[in-house]
């Protein structure tokens, strides 16, 4: 992968359930270490467009690469293009990690065995190495203590501080967040999103479908507004927050400070 | 070309065999269902010690293979002073047998109305048995077929093995035409479809019914769920 | 009624015999049915459902007269006991497919989604994360079955298989002692079918605190 080639690049991806076109044509790019975060109302196609970026659900168009690699798809001799070989595609999907809205951990098995299977099962590691791996992520994720429980034993805020070590234990090359704290307790947020602003920190590349726009703010080197299937402005926070350019983005941020307004103005200072 | 010969000479038989399994079916299946309502009465309102013989009735009923019960009935009916004849005793067996499941059933269906159909209707002034019949078992029935059919269908296959005491339903008569002809597995695959297609339209049946009952339900969205 | 005691045991020893036989063929056939019924391909899954339908839609009797009878034209030989195995676990195996099936179905599809973003084989998903889910699942239904496939064996006194329904009806037949001898045939189904709940409560347990429940 050359130095200067986005970590993630998708071009005219469009999906379609059915009769409903629910991606209209996408195009995004995105550079190696950049934080972005997808907003939008619900319904926009914010998850959809998620979920083709990593073929989870492949688009009914378009195209998606993974640093200079095709993904999902394989170029034809005669230049058109035909889905990838299952295993192959498996392969890749360990250079793209996701965490889920709804956690996604496996019920049966400790946190540390949750992260402990990819790394064994795809990447081969030993079982003595892949625990290291394991134990190193879960402390990163503030949860060393708490290894040997199971999902049913944690709180919503740390099973997906679960879920975001055992993406991490794949050392992808960029994280994909599917509304990460959508799911959780207004109080579990929080620490969630302490763990995703530390990654951002550390230049970890990230795509973030949020509604979130505090985090967004905070952490985001570029927002992407989605309505009804497109992306309807994209920008540094400043722009989309503070001076949007696009009247749908206006109302959907004017719409989201006012529901917080009431509770600002009545904890302001006198 | 499969042979049809040993079915068509013996058709008269087998269909006299095939009916009396579709009577057998239907009694036992009435005189079950009286004893499963009267065990689900006995249950639900009678005192303490007839609640615990009802269980432990029901407990031992779900234990026992129901040929074993079968063979009971066949041997010991008849030293109560009763000679009730093979059919008699096959009924009884039957009907106990399933009379206990079912009342099971009925109290399944019964317990998932909420608690507060009954104080609703109660304070409303209306009297149990109103309330029983005009509130509570119209919401019960729609519940009970998917497990009531499942007893039916068991029941008629169950008929069965009443050749075993030699009642001259359809797979005794299938028998006595194999005996005759030398050709069991023509017969037994023919007796075979039969029941497969009865059990089908019972089922077919139930799901008519089913759709009835619950028609209140698919008319209230909050209740799709 | 000294000799009658004896008959009695070995017929019990049968019936265990009979059941554990029946069991693995069950085993063994629902999960090769379940799998049709899960796999999507059409050429799997119509003949799959065919086969329940059948199952349950008939007789056990008359299904096993259908294999006692039809063993000897593929050239298997007629054995009672092996008849009565096979079609007992056949039957039942109809049951165990469903059961499978319903519990497979309703792990939840999200760690499917989990599995796939990781990169996990097919193969290593369902060893590690479906099976052990939807078999823990499975357990209180398959319990059941088990207990059902029991209280079916007696139908092997059909085709003359001295297990315990059948040495009973022998001794009935030199003693008239019906009373006494079906009490203690029911006695011997109750304490087997106890049994397999208790065992099955042992597993249910030792499964809940290997997963933390």
């Amino acid at each position: 992968m050359t130095e200067s080639s986005p970590a993630l690049r998708a071009e005219g991806i469009v999906k379609i359930f059915g009769a409903r076109e629910v991606l209209g044509g996408i195009d995004l790019s995105v550079g190696r270490g950049e934080v972005v975060c997808i907003v939008g109302p619900s319904g926009s196609g914010k998850s959809t467009l998620l979920r083709c970026l990593n073929w989870l659900s492949p688009p009914s168009a378009g195209a998606v690469w993974v640093g200079d690699t095709l993904l999902g798809q394989v170029r034809r001799p005669d230049g058109g293009l035909g889905p990838m070989p299952k295993r192959t595609l498996r392969q890749q999907r360990s250079r793209i990690g996701m965490v889920f809205q709804h956690f996604n951990l496996w019920p049966h098995m400790t946190a540390l065995e949750n992260v402990m299977e990819g790394p064994r099962a795809v990447h081969g590691l030993k079982a003595a190495a892949a625990r290291d791996l394991a134990m190193s992520t879960l402390t990163r994720v503030g949860l060393a203590e708490r290894v040997t429980h199971y999902p049913g034993q944690l709180s919503g805020g740390q099973q997906q501080r679960v879920a975001i070590a055992r993406a991490l234990a794949m050392q992808p090359e960029l994280l994909l967040f599917d509304e990460p704290t959508s799911a959780l307790d207004p109080e579990l947020v929080g620490e969630v999103l302490d763990v995703m602003a530390d990654l951002a920190l550390r230049h970890t590349t990230m795509i973030v479908v949020t509604h979130e726009l505090g985090f967004a703010a905070a952490a985001a080197d570029r927002i992407v507004m989605m309505d009804a299937g497109l992306i309807v402005e994209a920008g540094p926070p400043r722009q989309i927050l503070a001076a949007p350019t696009n009247v749908r983005t206006r109302d959907f941020v004017s719409r989201y400070l006012s529901r917080n307004a009431a509770l600002t103005a009545l904890t302001a200072a006198p | 070309m499969i042979d049809l010969t040993p079915i068509t000479d013996h058709w008269s038989d087998l269909v006299a065999g095939f009916q009396m399994t579709l009577q057998l079916s239907a009694l036992a299946w009435g005189l079950a269902c009286l004893t499963g309502i009267g065990l689900t009465a006995l249950r639900a309102g009678g005192p303490a010690s007839v609640q615990l013989i009802v269980a432990a009735y029901v407990d031992v009923m779900r234990g026992m293979p129901s040929l074993v019960l079968i063979l009971a009935c066949f041997y010991l009916l008849p030293e109560t002073g009763l000679y009730l004849g093979s059919v008699a005793s096959g009924l009884a067996a039957l009907s106990l047998y399933y009379g206990a499941y079912m009342s099971e059933a009925m109290r399944g269906a019964l317990a998932v109305i909420p608690a507060g159909q009954w104080e609703a209707a109660t304070s409303t002034g209306l009297r149990p048995a109103t309330i029983l019949w005009r509130v509570i078992l119209p919401q019960a029935i729609g519940p009970m077929i998917p497990s009531l059919t499942g007893l039916t269908i068991g029941l008629f296959k169950e008929t069965a093995l009443l050749s075993v005491i030699s009642v001259p339903e359809f797979v005794f008569q299938a028998k006595e035409a194999i005996s005759d002809s030398y050709a069991p597995f023509q017969i037994y695959a023919f007796i075979a479809l039969v029941y497969w297609g009865t059990s089908a339209a019972i089922a077919y049946g139930a799901g008519m019914m089913e759709r009835r009952f619950n028609r209140y339900r698919a008319a209230q969205p909050a209740l799709r769920a | 009624m000294g000799e009658g005691l004896n008959e009695l045991a070995a017929g019990l020893l049968a019936t265990i015999l009979l059941t554990i036989c029946a069991a693995a063929v069950s085993a063994a056939a629902g999960i090769l049915v379940a799998t049709a019924r899960l796999s999507g391909r059409k050429l799997l899954g119509i003949p799959a459902r065919i086969y329940v339908s059948f199952m349950r839609g008939t007789p056990v009797l008359v299904q096993l007269f259908l294999v006692y009878f039809g063993l000897p034209a593929l050239g298997l030989g007629g054995h009672p006991f092996a008849a009565a195995s096979i079609a007992i676990g056949l039957n039942s195996a109809a049951y165990v497919a469903e059961i499978l099936r319903g519990a497979i179905l309703a792990v939840s599809p999200g760690q499917r989604e989990a599995a796939e973003a990781i990169g996990l084989p097919p193969a290593r998903f369902w060893r590690r994360v479906l099976l052990p889910q939807a078999l823990i699942a499975a357990l209180p239904a398959l319990t059941n079955e088990a207990t059902l496939l029991l209280k079916t064996t007696p139908l092997a006194s059909a085709v003359a298989v001295t297990e315990l329904t059948f040495s009973g009806q022998m001794i009935i037949a030199r003693t008239y002692q019906a009373g006494r001898v079906l009490a203690l045939v029911s006695l011997g189904y109750l304490i087997l079918s106890f049994a397999i709940t208790r065992a099955s409560a042992l597993l249910e347990h030792r499964l809940a605190l290997k997963s933390g429940t």
